[in-house]
């Protein structure tokens, strides 16, 4: 009798549903797996055989063939273990193939029969949900991490034994399954989770304490730029001398940030596993990651790569936050590398067979000094580079790719009146936070999706960001004054788009234009302008 | 980029001002409009590192000269002496530029651009010929020209060893006035302006001194300094006003600062600094207000 057994293959960012075909049939004994097995599912056959005689069952001495189909897909992963083994005996007649229909079979197998953690759990229990597979035999060491995923009945084992049980109707495993809390419909802005982390009602559920913005004094402009950031998904870039703030107030930046909503932590959780970390680690208290990856980093770690592709850093930072110090620093092939997933926010790898296509939906921080030695335009240091150093120092950053950052803003010295705190502390996230929480809210009632100020087609920002009269001035005006292009008008309609929106104002008023404005791109970081 | 002309000492065009200083240049290589030596010229030179302060200063000083009419002379380099051209070439009267090497080099390459405009808008003089590279005797040696094509100098910003000293020292030596921009005292870059004023240069304490000192205050061509300002609604609304108050008394400081002062909100002074900057009456660089005019 030919058994057929559920499972899954990752096959790039995608999952492929695979049926484990075994047949047994007279013969001298051996079992062989075809269907384009890579060397961990090759090696399979000899856990399987000491696992089955393991768990009390005999293995059969017959000629055992086992297809992974379809058969064109290359196949990778230790968790074919279970179903090759399940196939095995359904195939013998131990177990009645009734029981084992529609569900599917995750787990790696060790010779004393137990069932070790799948690696890839997360994506292939997303991949089997999609593909309407509704009940999985996962191990026991997965299930945690499932936990985000709904309407789908879990049977953790610990062993095959238990499987074979539950299989036989001997004694059955409970199954788990999670529900989507309540409130948690997929909106932005709505939360779940315990702890009430920012002290204004918005609870995360799990994540690494980052700072408040109270602080850092002073600032207040910066502040306000990353909360422009952090409301409409706009990118920022940060100049200023050393010293001066720019770090810890990028490290801030996801205590300002909405929780993730349950779609997002699946989607984020998924790259994760894929890139072969933990799921759920690095995360920051709302639940979004936070990735500063150090200038040395490789073209390939950044946009993600390798012959079997995992993410970057570019898909880590997915619907979080990537922070890179030191932009002139970082290898200007690995910046080159930003221009098309800052502008598509997808990476597109290609390898033998087929192509993947990786999210990296996140806010980009870039922080520089304005100069070498790092203090150029500072009011009381003397800034040392001669103009020329100061020319290569910021030609290393292409000015295409500074043109698709949004916001640009100077971080600068803060005086020590200022940090004594006799001014007050300036706001605190939670502070910051209300204007976010206001934007989030406005643009989850525009249109049919949910689509940030920042991802706004040309279509749409023509039609939600409209000026009146007034404000059609001052954009006309500042056309003239200082010579924007079509695109940078584009973007300046966006972020007062944004600001209007924190401001619950439904009209985008002449101040909030003006104000749009004055985060433009310096024109003199490429080359030593002034007040040209 | 070989189409320049010469003009001998003999040349009935050669300027008198240039005929009369210890050493003229004996050949001067030119590209632009020669009748623009006829006009009154005043130099306006200053050191390659330049402030926000210097910069402005130099820009505005410019500006101010070519709206009255006045020739303004200077050396291309970077820094002061390139804010001096731009600011000349935004008003009415062309500018002069003497080169420290052969015409056909540009030099620095950064002005390429500038140095075009300038050879469409107004004069670029050399006593080098083609093919002549600067070395560290052309330049200072092209100061003299400089200084002896004006009628003043003024030195906007200098350090210690600035090249922009000797053309003060040739300007003295020429017997022409020699003007210094005053600078804070612990600025590296304003010692030297300092220095020449305790030797004896007058301090630039309003841009129409200078004018007055030289009798070019009744030559006005234009009155309207301002480019942009009837783009915007020129009057000025209340935060406005209280905003550049603030900036014109306190210097230059930062946008958090300007919040401070005036007691309005961050985003509010953000929006006014932008309106102020569009109608030409600060400028908004490195994070830093500079107010724009004197």
């Amino acid at each position: 009798m030919i058994a057929s057994v559920t499972t899954a293959t990752l096959c790039g960012f995608g999952t492929e549903l695979i049926r484990v075909e075994t047949d047994i049939t007279q013969g001298l004994p051996q079992l062989s797996i075809v269907g384009l097995p890579d060397m961990t599912v090759r090696e399979s056959k000899d856990r399987v055989r000491s696992a089955l005689m393991s768990a009390g069952h005999d293995f059969p001495l017959r000629r055992i063939t086992v297809n992974l189909s379809p058969a064109d897909t290359r196949k990778e992963g230790s968790h074919f273990d279970l179903p090759i083994a399940v196939g095995i005996l359904i195939a013998s007649g131990a177990i009645d193939p009734e029981q084992a229909a529609g569900s599917a079979f995750l787990g790696e197998l060790s010779l004393d029969g137990m069932i070790n953690r799948a690696e890839y759990g997360v994506a292939l229990a997303l991949g089997l949900k999609e593909k309407g597979v509704k009940a999985m035999f996962i191990p026991e060491g997965n299930i945690d991490e499932m936990k985000h995923i709904d309407d789908v009945s879990f049977f953790p084992a610990g062993g095959l034994g238990e499987i074979i049980d539950h299989l036989s109707g001997f004694k059955a495993i409970v199954p788990t399954v999670f529900h989507a809390p309540a409130c948690g419909s997929g909106c932005l802005g709505v939360s779940y989770g315990e702890p009430d982390w920012r002290g204004d009602g918005a609870q995360a559920s799990y994540g690494f304490e980052c700072g408040d913005f109270a602080e850092v004094r002073g600032q207040e402009r910066a502040k306000r730029a990353l909360q422009i950031c952090a409301a409409g998904r706009h990118d920022l870039a940060m100049y200023g001398p050393p010293g001066s703030g720019k770090s810890m107030l990028a490290s801030r930046m996801p205590s300002i940030m909405p929780p993730l909503t349950r779609e997002e932590i699946l989607e984020v959780a998924k790259v994760y596993n894929i890139a072969g970390k933990d799921p759920y680690e690095g995360r920051a208290v709302c639940g979004r990651p936070f990735r500063a990856p150090h200038h040395s980093v490789t073209a390939t770690a950044l946009v993600g790569g390798g012959c079997r592709p995992r993410p970057g850093e570019l898909s880590l930072a997915h619907r979080g936050v990537l922070f890179l110090d030191e932009l002139p620093e970082f290898d200007r092939r690995a910046l080159e590398m930003l221009r098309q997933p800052l502008e598509d926010r997808f990476v597109d790898l290609s390898r033998v067979g087929y192509q993947s296509r990786y999210p990296c939906e996140f806010i980009l921080i870039a922080a520089m000094n304005p100069c070498p030695c790092g203090y150029y335009g500072d009011p009381i240091q003397e800034c040392r580079c001669t103009a020329y150093q100061r020319r290569r120092y910021n030609a290393r950053i292409s000015g295409p790719l500074l043109d698709r950052i949004d916001l640009h803003v100077h971080v600068g010295r803060v005086e020590y009146s200022e940090l004594e705190g006799c001014a007050s502390a300036g706001s605190s996230s939670a502070d910051l936070y209300k204007g976010v929480a206001r934007a989030i809210a406005a643009q989850g009632a525009r249109g049919s999706a949910f689509t940030y100020n920042g991802d706004l087609t040309p279509d749409d920002t023509e039609k939600y960001c409209a000026l009146g009269t007034e404000s059609e001035r001052v954009l006309k005006a500042a056309y003239i004054a200082y010579g924007f292009s079509a695109r940078q008008g584009k973007k300046m309609l966006r972020i007062a788009r944004t600001i209007a929106d924190i401001d619950g104002s439904g009209d985008i008023r002449p101040e909030h234009v003006t104000e749009a404005i004055s985060y433009r791109k310096p024109s003199d970081i490429l080359n030593t302008g002034g007040p040209q | 980029m070989n189409c320049h002309h010469t003009l001998k000492l003999e040349d009935k065009g050669y300027p008198n001002a240039l005929k009369y200083i210890e050493k003229p240049p004996s050949t001067l290589y030119y590209r632009g409009d020669i009748s623009v030596l006829a006009g009154a010229c005043v130099a306006v030179v200053g050191s390659r590192k330049a402030t926000d302060y210097g910069r402005w200063a130099a820009y505005n000083l410019a500006h101010r000269l070519s709206a009255h009419g006045v020739v303004v002379v200077s050396g291309m380099a970077e820094g002061i002496d390139s804010f001096a051209h731009k600011g000349a070439l935004e008003g009415p009267t062309p500018t002069i530029a003497v080169m420290g090497n052969g015409l056909d080099i540009c030099f620095p390459r950064m002005n390429e651009a500038l140095s075009r405009r300038i050879a469409d808008n107004g004069l670029l003089l050399s006593e080098y010929e083609d093919g002549v590279h600067g070395t560290r005797f052309t330049f200072p040696a092209r100061n003299r020209i400089i200084s002896g094509l004006c009628r003043a100098t003024v030195v906007v910003e200098a350090g210690i060893s600035s090249g922009s000293l000797i053309t003060a020292e040739c300007a003295a030596a020429q017997g022409r006035m020699v003007y210094a921009v005053p600078g804070n005292i612990n600025r590296k870059l304003s010692v030297g302006c300092n220095k020449l004023i305790r030797d004896g240069a007058a301090p630039l304490v309003f841009f129409e001194d200078i004018l007055d000192d030289l009798g070019l205050r009744g030559r006005v061509k234009v009155t309207c300094v301002d480019g942009t300002a009837d783009s915007v609604s020129a009057d000025m609304g209340e935060d406005e006003a209280l905003v550049l108050g603030a900036v014109c008394e306190h210097g230059n400081m930062t946008v958090d600062d300007a919040a401070a002062l005036t007691g309005l909100a961050v985003t509010a002074t953000t929006s006014v600094v932008t309106l102020l900057e569009m109608k030409g009456l600060i400028h908004f660089d490195h994070g830093r207000i500079i107010p724009a005019n004197a």
